[in-house]
């Protein structure tokens, strides 16, 4: 047993701010998620019985597809913001770790690298999430009967 | 880097007496005392596995009477309520009693060998985590035998579960024992997460950490976020047969969808949580017999969060036949659809690790790699029901059913096979017989798919679920014979596994500490592993510290034999969860009755309150004894470093 303080090279100096990291990873999903539940109870409204009174929950209603629309553009927007941060992480973190992309994924070299890579692929993956849900809107009948 | 720690603990290698003295601070006291009070991750782990496989072949033996009585039209060997109440508690069986606790069993028992470190997060609730869903289990199954077992299927949909239709205590038992469970769920969830973040070898940083790790993790959060949504439903449904609300209650202005809402709200993601760690078994397993590193390690990790983000906007996919907007249901269609594409990363990634691979076909090469098969056939049926139009016609048919095996054994049974096969050595220190274990798997893979491949058509043909028998001459009777054949071999199959198990025990070659020549820290400790796990703290430069030297790692060399010697008490690293880098040295609990003792308390809670008109004092008495076990738990103890030591 001997009397060395332990010490080691890891992590590498990191010159992109956490919070930049996540923001690039986060927001895709965030502003999907958003969207979902927003789109749904807004379409699921413009179906409300005919027997209701629909007017008294919700006036304007009838604003309710412009408005998913607009929603959807936002959100995607967002997505692809997000992907464009992370590109911007993903260049910075190379420099300083001086990894490649084999070397990220295969041998897991620098964290912040991983992370913005992921970034990269949220941003993108939810973007076309989001894209899917705005096709509905040309293609999808609003209401049943 | 230097630690920033209280004290700057000692590097070196562990001498004999320095194992001893660790021995000595971390074993379990042996007998009865050490059984109820032992917060052990391994011993916990294991004792979740064997409770688990004891639910399997509970719920097994369910199914092989169902098939019975379905093996022909017109059978009699079930009456309607016997068959609502079997299929019932099957359902709630598996998916409830085994799929999840299986893989917490196995995650409590490798998680802290796998990361690093000695013990999980907070080792006592691991213990109260395990003791709840014993006597959850136990709960819900004293109703089944007292002929009140619930009867409406694992979702229980309302208005057949309000009282009004449903009288008696079965939906009681099912609607308290789901909310105990869920305490369970939930403090198992929560350790899991912080011992992720928090516990892990010197160096692991977020993207070294094992592949295995993020199964769970992904599953953990999720049933944090979703277990509270599915313990709301049945309170309120415990509520409305009980009390008085109207939660449900149509008449009375309560809402049947609502149930609904919630209740899938869970369900998917919880379906995602009983596959996603087996998904990690496999991505962990699979390498080590191709003799290669993951391919894609980044793809998969993400490919794993990504569907467990997207399962969160998928659950109306089980209402698509409710009348909701079509507009509405579209978008749940359409993230049903598209999250095949991460799902498909993951296959693509195993695909290319045996291909690029050098595979060496033992049977937990086999259980891994049909996992592939069985995964693609399940999603495909799953893509299927994903679109709105298709879901009409295959709604409540035997195509869901179908569906629903295929995920459930393909992407959970069949991986925990493997799993077990690969880690049963390290756990035992002995190896499973691969003789027996060839025929075990080929077994149990023939006797499944000539189960449930065939039960795709039997529900295209239009059988519907739920059906205690059906007439002759509809077209369905060969189908259901085939199923019923398919299920007894694989029942066989499965008996083939508990008997190599047993026989292994007494009798299979000893293992070693690496007998796969595997890659991850758990396989450089003895088999089985010492109480205190690692006597040195390893150091970690690369996701495959045992494989550096072959894999020609450039970037600083892991260590497994010198470390950090952390001997004061019970010890282990805290480290910051992006870097891995240590910041506190924890002092871990030691034994204690407390998780028990609170066990206890909860279950006279709920007996109390499922029996209120009669025996409500019960649930008095449950919380008192709750309360003084919580308050023994959180007593301040000096070993700890929890009490104000008096100025010198």
């Amino acid at each position: 047993m001997s009397d060395t303080p332990i010490r080691t090279q890891h992590p590498p100096p990191q010159h992109v701010a956490v919070p930049l990291l996540f923001f690039g990873l986060l927001i895709g999903p965030a502003a999907w998620s958003l969207q979902l539940v927003t789109n749904y109870a807004l379409a699921a409204y413009r179906c409300y019985p005919d027997d209701m009174p629909r007017a008294t929950i919700l006036p304007n209603w009838h604003w309710s597809s412009p408005t998913i629309l607009a929603i959807n553009v936002i959100a995607a927007i967002l997505a692809l913001v997000g992907a464009a941060i992370s590109v911007q992480n993903w260049r910075a973190a190379r420099a300083e770790e001086g990894a490649s992309i084999s070397e990220t994924l295969g041998e897991g070299v620098g964290r912040t690298a991983f992370l913005a890579l992921w970034g990269i692929m949220t941003g993108l993956g939810f973007f076309a999430a989001i894209i899917f849900d705005t096709i509905a809107l040309s293609m999808v009948p609003q209401c049943s009967g | 880097m230097t630690f920033q720690v209280e004290r700057v603990p000692h590097a070196g290698t562990a001498t004999p007496s320095f194992r001893q003295r660790l021995e000595h601070i971390w074993e379990t006291e042996p007998g009865v005392a050490g059984f109820f009070s032992t917060v052990d991750h391994k011993k916990i782990g294991i004792r979740y596995i064997i409770t688990a496989f004891i639910f399997l072949a509970a719920g097994g033996i369910e199914a092989l009477i169902l098939r019975l009585q379905l093996a022909r039209p017109n059978q009699n060997l079930l009456a309607p309520e016997q068959y609502d109440q079997l299929f019932s508690t099957h359902g709630m069986t598996m998916i409830f009693l085994y799929a999840l606790p299986v893989l917490s069993g196995f995650s409590n028992y490798l998680w802290p060998l796998i990361l690093g470190a000695r013990d999980m997060a907070f080792p006592r609730v691991n213990a109260l985590s395990y003791w709840l869903y014993v006597a959850s289990g136990i709960f819900m199954y004293v109703g089944f035998f007292m002929g009140a077992g619930p009867n409406d299927g694992w979702f229980n949909y309302v208005p057949y579960a309000n009282r009004t239709y449903n009288p008696g205590l079965s939906m009681d038992f099912y609607s308290l024992g789901m909310v105990f469970l869920g305490i369970s769920t939930t403090v198992g969830a929560a350790n899991f997460v912080v011992t992720f973040l928090r516990l892990r070898a010197p160096g692991m940083s977020i993207n070294r950490l094992p592949v295995m790790t993020w199964g769970t993790l992904t599953a953990s959060a999720a049933n944090l976020l979703v277990v509270p949504s599915v313990s709301l439903a049945f309170f309120m449904l415990w509520l409305d047969r009980n009390f008085g609300t109207h939660f449900f209650d149509v008449s009375k202005g309560g809402q049947p969808l609502l149930w609904q809402h919630l209740f899938w709200i869970f369900g998917h993601p919880w379906v995602y949580a009983l596959v996603l760690p087996a998904m990690g078994m496999v991505s962990e397993g699979l390498p080590v017999f191709c003799r290669r590193p993951l391919v894609g390690y980044s793809a998969v990790v993400l490919a794993t969060l990504a569907t467990m983000t997207l399962g969160f906007g998928v659950w109306v996919h089980h209402m698509f036949a409710t009348g909701l907007p079509n507009l509405a249901m579209s978008f749940f269609s359409g993230i049903s659809l598209i999250i095949t594409i991460p799902s498909a990363v993951t296959v693509f990634c195993w695909t290319a690790t045996i291909w690029t691979g050098r595979p060496v076909i033992t049977t937990a090469f086999l259980f891994f790699a049909s996992t592939i098969i069985l995964f693609v056939i399940g999603g495909v049926s799953g893509f299927m029901t994903g679109s709105v139009p298709a879901d009409w016609q295959l709604n409540d048919t035997y195509f869901v059913v179908a569906h629903i095996h295929y995920v459930l054994l393909g992407i959970n049974v069949f991986p925990v096979c493997g799993a077990l096969y690969y880690w049963f050595p390290k756990m035992t220190g002995r190896l499973l017989d691969e003789r027996l274990g060839q025929w075990n798997f080929w077994t149990m893979f023939v006797g499944f798919n000539l189960a449930f491949l065939p039960m795709h058509l039997t529900g295209l043909l239009g059988m519907p679920r739920r059906i205690y028998t059906y007439p002759a001459g509809v077209g369905w009777d060969t189908l259901n014979m085939i199923t019923t054949i398919g299920a007894f071999i694989l029942a066989v199959g499965v008996l083939l596994l508990f008997i190599n198990v047993v026989t292994s025990l007494i009798g299979g070659a000893l293992a070693g500490a690496n007998p796969w020549d595997a890659p991850t820290l758990e396989w450089s400790v003895p088999s089985p592993p010492p109480p205190y796990n690692f006597a040195v703290l390893p150091k970690v430069a690369s996701r495959y510290p045992l494989w550096e030297s072959r894999l020609q790692a450039s970037r600083g060399a892991s260590s497994v034999t010198e470390g950090a010697l952390l001997d004061h008490e019970r010890e282990t690293f805290g480290v910051t969860p992006l870097d891995g880098e240590p910041d506190i040295i924890l002092k871990m609990p030691f034994d204690s009755y407390a998780p028990f003792v609170l066990t206890v308390g909860t279950t006279a809670i709920f007996v109390g309150l499922l029996l209120h008109r009669h025996l409500w004092p019960l649930a008095i008495v449950g919380a008192v004894i709750a309360a003084a076990s919580l308050l023994a738990w959180l007593w301040p103890e000096r070993r700890l470093g929890q009490t104000v030591e008096a100025a010198p």
